[in-house]
């Protein structure tokens, strides 16, 4: 319930800006004030905290009940008394979608601090963040090494509150090609098998006979080989898995590693590309971050070279 | 206006790139320095693309943009790109960037970045082939990959008429066999040991081929009696389960010929073949042959391609037949690295 009616804000079309200033007004008898603002780049997920005054008294009796739409596109996390640590109890009203709370019940301390969830679209990312990467590397000594880059493109949409923003997880992903390696690791004995046992079912399918000849080299390159093309193909797969390639790759501050993953075109059984994610944090005071992915080309290569050993069992 | 001395804190700008890729950079400052101008003098091959918290600016000739408000004061960035395709094989291009406060320059900073481009040659190739019987030896071909970069190539043969690409052999082979087993009226008899693959690939793969052979897409080097009667098999609604399944059935083997065409897919270093390795099929005697490699870089800029003639020389007593030249493709790689000249 609460997810769905989250999306609303965006579906109204209100901008991030309409709904921190609908916000605003919810809570304009208590002299709100944006103590943090965070957006997750990743998840997309927003959080604001606001610092309220609600002092005892007539003020009080006057504007004791809050109440939020939802369609404002943000819901109500937690309320802390600031002078207690006190967590403090809110509702949401399903009939009307909105999230309550009444200040006549809470105690009687002055500093209450509201931490609401929010959702930002894409849209409004690419227009706050730019993000670019190598599309080709560089390559030196075994090394490949691809430069990125993410900035804050305009913040004057957020300028009010932009004293506060952290912009976490700006992820950045850099596609490394891997495809390339593995047929100078395969050995050729293995590419003659594969050879023999395509001639063979080639053989088969045309309907030929006389094809004892190649039966026998078939079964003699399988005993040498001891590899059979689903065991190659899964080789394959484990040697391009995150896992495995984490071990090479290398990522200067101050973005830290994220997510790596086997990129893979629509028609192909074997994943070409890896896809790494590299992620840093952005704010007033870092409003810009450069960085370099470098892949250990050579030392990747040489351990699925000795992988490909190991499994025709040298 | 300078509330005190200019403090940088970061500069950058990405150090290398492909003709029409973006290159970001960037200045950032303490905030107590309020710059009152800031100017941007680029080379005339580089094109703005984008400036960063910017919140007005002029430009003059389109290689100078005067910064006059930035909409925080602590930065800015641009991001610009060359938008095409250089001869030279490596660019070195300066952008320099000067600040002024009210009384004048505070500070400047030149900033260095490179573009690079692939460059395909031609090392040793033979003008002519001769065909005296059924199997004619390869050719060879040796060709240099020198510049920066990946490229992909994707080989067309002309036999006195246009460019023709080759199909991809996957799908070639598929046809050709489902073609066989029909004729043959055979089914794949011996299967050897089950090879497990992906189950939405195999669909996937399966409805591309129906899709295609749908679309009239054959493999050009199919015998034209053949294919009618695969047509016509394949047109016949009643026959629409047995495709599939055919297909399927033919799976096995294509698994092996795809970890085939992988390893021929990828002859060296930074190269790329995307059809695997090139054949070609003569069919007349009198045919003056012509390859052409065509190559992209991966920001996929296309590149002028490489041509070769070579002339065919029959000596066969039956000159109609069909023959297939394969073709081997000896690669060199020679990979500039970034410059560090700043």
């Amino acid at each position: 319930m609460a997810e769905s009616s989250l999306l609303s804000g965006a579906q109204l079309g209100l901008s991030i800006v309409q709904q921190l200033d609908k916000l605003a007004e919810c809570f304009r008898p208590y002299e709100p004030e944006v103590r943090r603002f965070r957006i997750d780049y990743l998840d997309k997920g927003s959080e604001i905290k606001y610092l309220i005054r609600i002092p005892s008294g007539l003020s009080r009796k006057l504007h004791r009940k809050v109440s939020i739409p939802s369609t404002i596109g943000f819901k109500i996390d937690e309320i802390i008394d600031l002078d207690t640590t006190q967590l403090l109890s809110f509702s949401y009203n399903s009939s009307d979608k909105t999230w309550n709370f009444d200040a006549d019940q809470f105690p009687n301390s002055e500093r209450f601090l509201i931490t609401l969830k929010g959702r930002v679209s894409e849209d409004f990312l690419a227009r706050l963040v730019s993000v670019r990467v190598a599309t080709d590397a560089s390559r030196q000594d075994g090394i490949e090494k691809f430069w990125v880059h993410s900035a804050l493109r305009d913040v004057s949409i957020l300028q009010r509150v932009w004293n506060e923003l952290d912009l976490d997880r700006v992820n950045c992903d850099v596609r490394i090609g891997v495809e390339r390696l593995f047929t100078s690791v395969i050995p050729n004995e293995v590419r003659n098998a594969l050879q023999t046992q395509k001639q063979l079912l080639d053989a088969i399918a045309h309907g030929a006979r006389n094809i004892e000849g190649l039966k026998s080299r078939y079964r003699v390159q399988q005993r040498r080989t001891k590899v059979s093309p689903a065991e190659l193909f899964e080789l394959v797969m484990k040697l391009v898995s995150g896992d495995f390639v984490i071990d090479y790759i290398r990522v200067s501050s101050p973005y830290v590693l994220g997510l790596i993953e086997p990129v893979k075109a629509l028609t192909a059984i074997v994943p070409e590309k890896l896809k790494v994610g590299v992620q840093t944090d952005l704010n007033f005071q870092v409003p810009v971050a450069k960085g370099d992915v470098v892949f250990e080309r050579s030392n990747y290569s040489q351990s699925i070279s000795a992988a490909f050993k190991n499994l025709l069992g040298k | 206006m300078a509330l005190s001395a200019l403090n940088i804190l970061s500069h950058y700008v990405a150090p290398w790139a492909l003709p029409g890729e973006e290159i970001p950079m960037h200045l950032l400052w303490e905030p107590t320095f309020e710059p009152s101008r800031i100017q941007i003098d680029l080379p005339p091959d580089l094109t703005l693309k984008e400036l960063l918290n910017v919140d007005s600016f002029t430009t003059c000739d389109s290689t100078r943009v005067t910064i006059d408000k930035l909409k925080t004061s602590n930065f800015f960035g641009l991001v610009v790109s060359h938008d095409t395709v250089p001869q030279e094989q490596h660019l070195r291009r300066e952008i320099v960037v000067q600040l002024f406060s009210g009384q004048g320059e505070v500070s400047s900073h030149t900033f260095v970045t490179n573009v690079y481009r692939p460059l395909l040659s031609v090392m040793d190739c033979p003008s002519s082939v001769a065909i005296s019987g059924d199997r004619v030896g390869p050719l060879r071909i040796s060709l240099k990959l020198s510049g920066f970069g990946n490229i992909q190539v994707r080989t067309e043969i002309s036999v006195g008429g246009e460019f023709v690409e080759l199909s991809e052999p996957l799908y070639e082979e598929m046809v050709r066999r489902m073609i066989t087993t029909l004729n043959l009226g055979k089914t794949a008899a011996e299967t050897g040991s089950p090879i497990r693959i992906d189950p939405s690939y195999l669909e996937r793969k399966a409805k591309e081929s129906v899709e295609k052979m749908e679309r009239g897409i054959f493999p050009l080097d199919i015998d034209e009696e053949d294919l009618k009667e695969f047509r016509a098999w394949l047109a016949d609604p009643r026959n629409r389960e047995s495709v599939m399944s055919l297909i399927v059935r033919h799976m096995e083997s294509l698994l092996v010929d795809s970890l085939l065409f992988y390893l021929e897919r990828y002859p060296g270093d930074n190269i790329e073949l995307a059809q695997g390795t090139p054949r070609m099929f003569i069919e007349k005697a009198t045919q003056a042959v012509k390859l052409r490699f065509r190559y992209r870089d991966m920001m996929l800029n296309e590149y002028p391609p490489v041509e070769l003639g070579i002339d065919v020389d029959d000596r066969r007593p039956d000159k109609g037949r069909r023959v297939e030249i394969p073709i081997n493709l000896n690669w060199t790689t020679e990979i500039l690295s970034v410059s560090n000249q700043r």
